[in-house]
């Protein structure tokens, strides 16, 4: 009579989950003071409680906020889990080209963060929401983003509240600007973390197609 | 004396859940060469979640690698060298493009990642196109073979279909046979491989390969049973939603 056979492990390997960087890039000049301002921290909520709702998002996702103007690094990136959204205060005009580049140099920080640690990620996303037209000058910036999305070192999206100047910020995003409906930050949101979610769970090569973003862009 | 064989290709959470069949494949098999030795050769592909035909890719794959081998064997003789690699992942593409055309389809549409093992006394080769790996002792403990090959991005990597395929080829040479192969998709890889070090999680491989060593004869027809309820099992699962291959050798006295 031979002994049982045992034939499987319950020791794994205790690698980092992937991490998958978001900035929310969010627009807090005057001009989104009262309503516009509410809805945009309801909005925030919504997206708290639903990456809050999927488990791998949870691990994975991680959220930083710049603010303008002034920049402010509202938050540094934070896991999902310890995502608790931040009240914002409006306050002064519109420095959007210097809230890009500060933007855009956290994502390049974070990944050598996530390189010096041997965590693997995914592709960063920046989300840019205003409702005015940049009050500093934003060509750098601009410039910055075009060779980001052409090297893909980021996604970046921009979104513009009634009052944009969608003009210029059809200059800055690669991608076609959209216009949120009315104050629908909170179906914006939504979809934000639901496609945040299928990133967070692609496995390789999977160029992950975005859902229409229906329900909150006027068309 | 020969190799023990386990594998099996199980389907993800994530498959299981859209209804997507398993889009890995492999093989693992011993062959006699004509001078009574035996040639260990294992194959694992995992198909693109990306390309509609993915794991239609990752059969194709194995299918041509095995008729690839039948062939060699049949020859006789060969070395295993880089070269052999390069016509090995040569054939692969050519059979897959084949398909891609006669179905009037783009070969992009197969895409697969591709790696395999061959061994016989004289040495071992390890070839590698796009992610997962190879854990192997060839008599001074395991080691990875290749380095996972990914991308910046974690969802990144490259296939066998690539135009590059033949550039990217990643292969490794040992004067030895090997004792003990492990290939796996990169389903399994996270929980197999410190990422940050690529090095093999030993106690990972442990189990498997004493149990391999140490099965009696009757024993040996539940290890692919076995295999298939770990690669299912929740502990797995809580770790990854992806499609999960494991082929196991061990060189048996």
């Amino acid at each position: 009579m031979s002994e049982q056979i045992s034939f499987g492990t319950d020791s794994f390997a205790d690698n980092p989950e992937p991490r998958c960087p978001c900035v929310l890039l969010l627009d807090v000049s005057g001009s989104m003071n009262g309503r516009p301002l509410d809805e945009l921290n309801a909005g925030l909520q919504t997206f708290r409680e639903e990456l809050a709702s999927d488990a791998l998002a949870m691990k994975r996702v991680e959220v930083g906020i710049v603010t303008f103007g002034p920049v402010k690094v509202e938050m540094p990136f934070t896991g999902a889990s310890m995502f608790y959204p931040p009240s914002l205060q409006s306050q002064g005009d519109t420095p959007m080209g210097a809230a890009i580049t500060q933007a855009l140099n956290m994502v390049e920080d974070r990944k050598r963060d996530y390189r010096a640690n041997g965590i693997s990620y995914y592709r960063p996303w920046v989300f840019l929401i205003t409702d005015g037209a940049p009050t500093d000058a934003w060509q750098t910036a601009a410039e910055a983003v075009r060779e980001g999305e052409a090297s893909k070192k980021f996604a970046f999206f921009a979104v513009g509240v009634k009052g944009a100047d969608m003009s210029t910020l059809k200059q800055i995003s690669s991608r076609e600007p959209l216009t949120l409906d009315g104050l629908k930050f909170r179906e914006l949101f939504s979809w934000l973390s639901s496609s945040l979610r299928s990133v967070s769970r692609s496995t390789p090569n999977t160029e992950v197609p975005l859902e229409p973003p229906k329900g909150w862009a006027a068309v | 004396m020969t190799w023990r064989l386990v594998y099996a290709s199980e389907v993800g959470t994530s498959h299981a859940h859209s209804g997507t069949p398993c889009e890995d494949s492999c093989l693992a098999q011993v062959d006699v060469l004509p001078n009574h030795q035996p040639l260990l050769s294992i194959f694992v592909a995992d198909g693109a979640g990306s390309a509609d035909r993915g794991g239609d890719g990752a059969e194709l794959a194995i299918e041509a690698a095995a008729s690839f081998v039948a062939k060699k064997v049949a020859q006789g003789e060969f070395g295993l060298s880089d070269s052999l690699a390069a016509d090995l992942v040569s054939a692969v593409r050519k059979h897959i493009f084949s398909r891609a055309e006669a179905e009037n389809l783009a070969a992009r549409d197969f895409a697969c990642t591709f790696l395999g093992v061959l061994s016989t006394e004289g040495g071992t080769l390890v070839l590698q196109v796009g992610d997962g790996g190879v854990v192997l002792d060839v008599g001074q403990g395991l080691e990875v073979a290749v380095v996972p090959m990914t991308g910046e991005y974690a969802n990144m990597t490259h296939f066998v279909t690539d135009e590059d395929a033949v550039t990217v080829l990643e292969t490794k040479q040992y004067p030895d046979r090997a004792l003990k192969v492990a290939a796996f998709s990169d389903g399994v890889q996270r929980l197999a491989l410190n990422m940050a070090t690529s090095t093999p999680h030993e106690p990972f491989f442990a189990p498997f390969f004493g149990g391999m060593a140490q099965a009696t004869a009757e024993q040996e027809e539940l290890l692919h049973g076995l295999l298939v309820k770990f690669l299912g099992s929740s502990p797995v699962n809580e770790r990854t939603d992806d499609d999960k291959t494991l082929a196991l050798a061990v060189w048996t006295l």
